[in-house]
């Protein structure tokens, strides 16, 4: 299989200490690179081919001249971004050294965990192939190529047999009965988080304040924001207990609590509040009862993460902080972009466009 | 000199209807650095692209990605070769034909190099069983048997299979490559720990010999087809590479004309751009618009900003201390303004930052100080002559301004190379005048490293401090007059405290009170600055009451210092006012070290004698023997330190051979050693001097973070306006 | 250990010149130590500075002069050392 971030730790220097420092000032620098405000005020009023001539202008440029004879306009941005995402997480992984390296490569997985979700999501909603396409994000090890395999399987029988021999294939074969049982996507979901997740944060806590214990602690809060999406989105669902499919590790709420919050979305909703996240969320919030709109939370809970990692990266710059501070700024500003173009495409306005933009 | 070029806030304004036509005539200007609208004022929207824009953006994207194809430098551009189109029509239908040849080309490409890596591939799959030497089919398709092939040890393997039960076996080959069949044996088991690495076995029948030579012809094959390819590449690139650089400028600068209402604030109606510029060519940019659209749109001169950051109140008001760090939003981008000789030390300073415009540009300071005190180091005729040439090399091969800039800088620190080793008397670190007895013109040899004397090397520690006072009391000054814009107070106790400390501190240790403790080289009747084998001067130190006199400044300092900055000033005077200016000392030990060096190595090549000292009674000299040999010069009761290659060659009775050899053996020696410490020479001297700008100088004073000047507009080169 | 350095004191007790260079040895070498000891703490720290430094030269390679000052910050403390060794000559 052609891979399209290397995360193998077989090539390349996996021993010795983890160079911390080189990594760290590296991937500052990049994250320096990325677009601004006045970047994207002027791409939002930008057409299509503008904008692609924008990015051949920046960091992007290797990729719109290899791509640009080719392909133009919304095409040519997409592709270009997402080859160059997978450029820049592929040579994060080959800077690194020792532990960093394999944390690093660890972490990029959650972008193969998202694929696989958005593939058996989109098989399950007999979405088409292009469409389960324009979702994927190819940042991590399973190259587009072997994904559009998958969504063109048809079944989620098939998707789940198709991903025999990754690291999610165990863990699905195991919650495919719970799937045929239910009839609901969430039993395949959860094991796919659960690979991810759990292995990375099972066993004692490292010290809070050691590379390893900031890197779990942010794993911790990333666990809580999944929970929390989750349970946000069965709440008041009757098909399937979601406590079942709780993701062990977080620090913001238990179990049990999940479980009793999730029957009543207003309770679940002033749990929220009065939680560790209640502060930084508040406006979210209210705007979440307001209009009882999903979309606008989880473009907050985003940029609550983002806000984590920055300031962790300020407190610990020597840990593996700047590096996943630049992974999450690198695939919003991906995103962000994304939105732009396609939302020229679709010919949304400034403002409309604007309000999709998460910096 | 010291203060960048004066520059103004200019407004332009207008009706939509005269937007094009204002922005083909800045963009001609190529004078005014255009800011971009932030989209903070009410009713006020960025301006959207001009028309035309998506479509000359598209292109431009092509034009680029085919040159990137093709690989395409700016050199390729053939002046006696016209741009090959007249309209921007002509310029498309061009381009679209161009890129579709060259994507053609470019799946050939691909397509061959896919082929060529799978058959190398196969070739290095193959090569094993060649030496094996089994027909490939005979190694697949048993049902009985087990086999299986491996790189590794047959005589470790067949042993290995020797100890395990059942004996139906049988073991192939040697020469690292082995094959074993076998039935009913757990060859799992047994081939643990053996020199065995399995390998599969290819597809395909007969004779891997035969088999690899199909796969050899077939890689010569596409390896042909690759050059074909690529000299189709190149042949199109020879040809169009006129045309393409013409069309990315054209395109490019079109781009920058259709984005430029993008930065610019709009109405429905209007428009309203704002920027910088020099406030000298002022006069001159409203004559050239005026002259071209007239009086349908409205140039303003908004301000002239003043050095001192007080100058626009109103905008300082609103400012906080968030903008000011987020590097001064409002602040001129930065024209740097210094005479031509410090022109190429400016990105010697850049590289730290640019200066601010409301700070003062220290470029002349390191123009003056830098040359100097490398030439000081390094002092010697001729590695000077060879800095210039190196310098001047570097200046004629690069083409960017940086590079060039370093070139000249590498000219002026090899002149004061060479002045210096004038006055030390050294050429290659031999004295013409001290060993040879050459007698140039006056002031050759008035200086001395003090390789050897261990007065002059104390004299030049003296003289580094020195050095490193009046360094750091210019930063102080510079300090003082940047922070007096901002206040009498800081610039009072944050600068001029610590001139009090510098200055009163170092003038008590250069004065006679407590003299008896002090070491016996800074004050007194053996002061180095009293008198010192190059010079006297007759400085004994400062009298005692002027010592304690001075002490008391410096006191009086500490307490401004610690006022000014609190315990952060207490914990810092020591570093600040003593170990930055002990840090100046590394100029006297590079000095001796690079002098020293130079030393060994004419030694090892000449050869050299101990004779009297010529300062220090009872101690020895090391003398050069540069007319005979060392042992011929030596006098009674000396010794010769060693015989030197020269004359190890050249001594009586050694035969051809040796003679070759030691006189190889000295020109080897001389030229590598010399080169070395050339080398050296660089990285020590321009290192360890750029580190007391940066460090102990820059420290004091700077802040940088200026913006560059860059004006809208772009001059064209290869083409001409109005198409 | 008492027993080894034993020929030591008895010539340090019967002879005065023995008694000064042996002090002057022992002050140089502690000079020595210092400058060693303190090269060894600048090289330490340099190495993180040093490759953070390069880490962000790789990626702008404007920040040189920037990264230089920042690398080499921690080496005055071999300059002080040497000052020691001065001192106590």
């Amino acid at each position: 299989m052609v891979k399209n971030v290397d995360l193998s730790l077989d090539t390349g220097l996996n021993t010795g200490s983890s160079n911390y420092e080189y990594v760290g000032a590296r991937v500052r620098a990049r994250k320096a690179k990325l677009f601004d405000d006045d970047d994207y005020r002027k791409m939002v009023r930008m057409s299509p081919n503008e904008i692609a001539r924008f990015m051949e202008e920046s960091e992007y440029s290797k990729e719109i001249n290899r791509l640009g004879a080719r392909h133009e306009g919304v095409d040519l941005i997409e592709y270009a971004l997402y080859d160059n995402m997978a450029r820049h997480f592929s040579d994060i992984v080959s800077w690194s050294n020792g532990s960093l390296r394999k944390t690093v490569a660890d972490y990029l997985r959650k972008y193969d965990a998202w694929n696989v979700k958005t593939v058996l999501r989109g098989v399950f909603t007999d979405a088409t192939v292009e469409e389960i396409h324009g979702d994927l994000i190819p940042a991590g090890e399973l190259d587009e190529e072997f994904l559009d395999d998958l969504a063109e399987l048809g079944s989620v029988e098939k998707v789940v047999e198709g991903l025999e021999g990754t690291v999610f294939g165990e863990a699905l074969e195991e919650a495919l009965r719970d799937f045929n049982d239910t009839g609901v996507l969430l039993p395949l979901e959860n094991a796919v988080d659960r690979t991810f997740y759990e292995g990375l944060v099972k066993g004692e806590r490292p010290a809070p304040e050691s590379p390893e214990g900031v890197y779990t602690n942010f794993l911790r809060s990333e666990i809580d924001v999944l929970n929390v999406r989750n349970a946000l989105r069965a709440a008041g669902s009757e098909q399937v207990d979601v406590g079942e499919y709780f993701i062990e590790g977080g620090d913001l709420f238990k179990k049990d609590e999940l479980r009793r919050l999730v029957g009543n979305r207003e309770e679940l909703v002033n749990a929220l509040r009065e939680s560790g996240f209640g502060d930084s969320l508040a406006d979210a919030i209210d705007a979440l009862e307001d209009t009882g709109s999903l979309v606008e939370f989880d473009r907050a809970l985003d940029k609550l993460l983002m806000q984590f990692a920055g300031t962790m990266t300020n407190r610990h710059p020597n840990s593996v902080a700047p590096v996943i501070s630049y992974i999450l700024s690198k695939e919003r500003e991906v995103q962000n972009i994304r939105g732009i173009a396609r939302g020229k495409e679709a010919g949304l306005s400034v403002e409309e466009i604007e309000e999709e933009i998460v910096i | 000199m010291l203060r960048p070029k004066k520059m103004s806030k200019v407004s332009v304004a207008g009706s939509k209807g005269v937007l094009e036509d204002a922005v083909e005539v800045l963009h001609e200007l190529n004078l005014v650095h255009v800011t971009d609208y932030d989209g903070s004022w009410e009713g006020f929207e960025n301006g959207n692209p001009l028309e035309g824009g998506e479509e000359v953006s598209g292109k431009l994207v092509q034009v680029r990605a085919v040159m990137n194809t093709l690989g395409v430098e700016e050199d390729d551009y053939d002046e006696e070769e016209g741009t090959g189109f007249s309209t921007r029509e002509e310029l498309y239908d061009r381009l679209a034909d161009l890129r579709e040849r060259v994507n053609e080309l470019e799946d050939d490409r691909n397509r061959i190099r896919d082929g060529l890596r799978d058959a190398r591939e196969e070739r290095r799959t193959l090569e094993p069983f060649v030496r094996l030497g089994i027909d490939i089919d005979l190694l697949k398709g048993h049902d009985e048997i087990e086999l299986r092939v491996g790189l590794g040890d047959a005589e470790e393997v067949r042993g290995a299979l020797e100890e395990a039960d059942g004996d139906e076996y049988e073991v192939f080959g040697g020469d690292g490559v082995v094959a074993v069949a076998s039935r009913d044996i757990d060859t799992d088991d047994v081939l643990v720990g053996v020199d065995f690495s399995e390998i599969d076995v290819p597809d395909g029948e007969g004779e891997p010999a035969d088999l690899i030579d199909e796969v050899e012809n077939r890689v010569e094959t596409l390896e042909g087809e690759l050059n074909g390819v690529e000299s189709r590449i190149e042949s199109l690139r020879d040809e169009h590479a006129n045309f393409l650089l013409a069309a990315e400028e054209e395109l490019s600068i079109e781009a920058q004309k259709t984005d430029a209402p993008l930065r610019f604030a709009t109405t429905t109606n209007s428009f309203y751009a704002e920027g910088w510029m020099p406030t000298e060519s002022y006069t001159d940019m409203v004559d050239r618009l005026q002259e071209a659209v007239g009086d349908r749109v409205d140039v303003r001169e908004l301000e002239t900003v003043e050095y001192n950051d007080e100058g626009h109140p109103e905008e300082h008001a609103s400012e906080d201390d968030e903008d000011e760090e987020n590097g001064n939003i409002d602040d001129p981008p930065v024209v740097q303004d210094n005479p031509g000789a410090a022109k190429p030390f400016e990105p010697l300073v850049n590289t730290i930052n640019r200066p601010k415009y409301t700070e003062l540009d220290p470029t002349i300071v390191v123009f003056l100080t830098f040359p100097f005190a490398f030439g000081f180091m390094i002092g010697d005729m001729g590695y000077g002559v060879l800095y210039v040439l190196m310098g001047y090399a570097v200046y004629k091969a690069v083409d960017s301004e940086t590079l060039k800039a370093l070139g000249v800088i590498g000219i002026w620190s090899g002149v004061f190379t060479f002045i210096f080793g004038y006055l030390y008397d050294d050429i290659f670190g031999i004295h013409p005048r001290g060993d040879l007895g050459i007698d140039f013109l006056i002031g050759a040899g008035v200086l001395s490293k003090g390789i050897q004397v261990e007065q002059t090397a104390l004299m030049w520690l003296v003289a580094s401090i020195l050095f490193g006072i009046i360094h750091l009391n210019v930063a102080h000054i510079f300090g003082f007059i940047n922070d007096l814009s901002h206040s009498v107070k800081e610039a009072v106790v944050e600068n001029a405290s610590w001139l009090l400390v510098l200055n009163g501190f170092f003038a008590w240790v250069f004065s006679l009170h407590l003299a008896e403790s002090k070491p016996a080289f800074l004050v007194g009747e053996e002061a180095v600055l009293n008198e010192n084998p190059m010079f006297s001067l007759g400085f004994t130190g400062l009298p005692e009451e002027v010592g304690i006199a001075m002490g008391v400044v410096a006191v009086v300092g500490f307490v401004m210092v610690v006022y000014g900055e609190g315990a952060i000033g207490a914990i810092e005077t020591p570093t600040n006012a003593f170990g930055h200016v002990l840090s100046y000392l590394r100029i006297m030990a590079v000095l001796i070290a690079k002098g020293g060096m130079a030393f060994v190595v004419n030694v090892l090549v000449f050869g050299a004698y101990e004779t009297e000292h010529p300062y220090q009674e009872g101690d020895s000299y090391i003398q050069f023997a540069l007319t005979a040999p060392p042992s011929e010069l030596v006098s009674e009761g000396q010794e010769v330190a060693f015989g030197g290659l020269v004359w190890m060659g050249l001594g009586e009775g050694t035969g051809v051979v040796l003679m070759v050899v030691g006189l190889l053996a000295a020109v080897a020696v001389f030229v590598l050693g010399h080169i070395i410490v050339l080398l050296l020479g660089i990285t020590a001297a321009g290192i360890q001097m750029v580190r007391l700008e940066y460090v102990e100088f820059f420290g004091k004073f700077y802040e940088g973070g200026g913006d560059k000047f860059e004006p809208f507009g772009k001059p064209r080169k290869y083409t001409k306006e109005g198409r | 250990m008492i027993e080894a350095i034993e020929p030591v004191v008895t010539q340090v007790e019967q002879n005065p010149e023995y008694a000064e260079n042996l002090g002057d040895g022992i002050a140089l070498a502690a000079g020595a130590i210092a400058v060693g000891l303190s090269a060894l703490g600048a090289g330490y720290a340099e190495k993180g500075i040093g490759s953070a430094a390069v880490g962000a030269m790789a990626e702008d390679p404007s920040t040189f002069g920037r990264g230089l000052l920042l690398t080499v910050l921690p080496e005055t403390l071999v300059i002080f050392a040497i000052v020691v060794f001065v001192l106590l000559l």
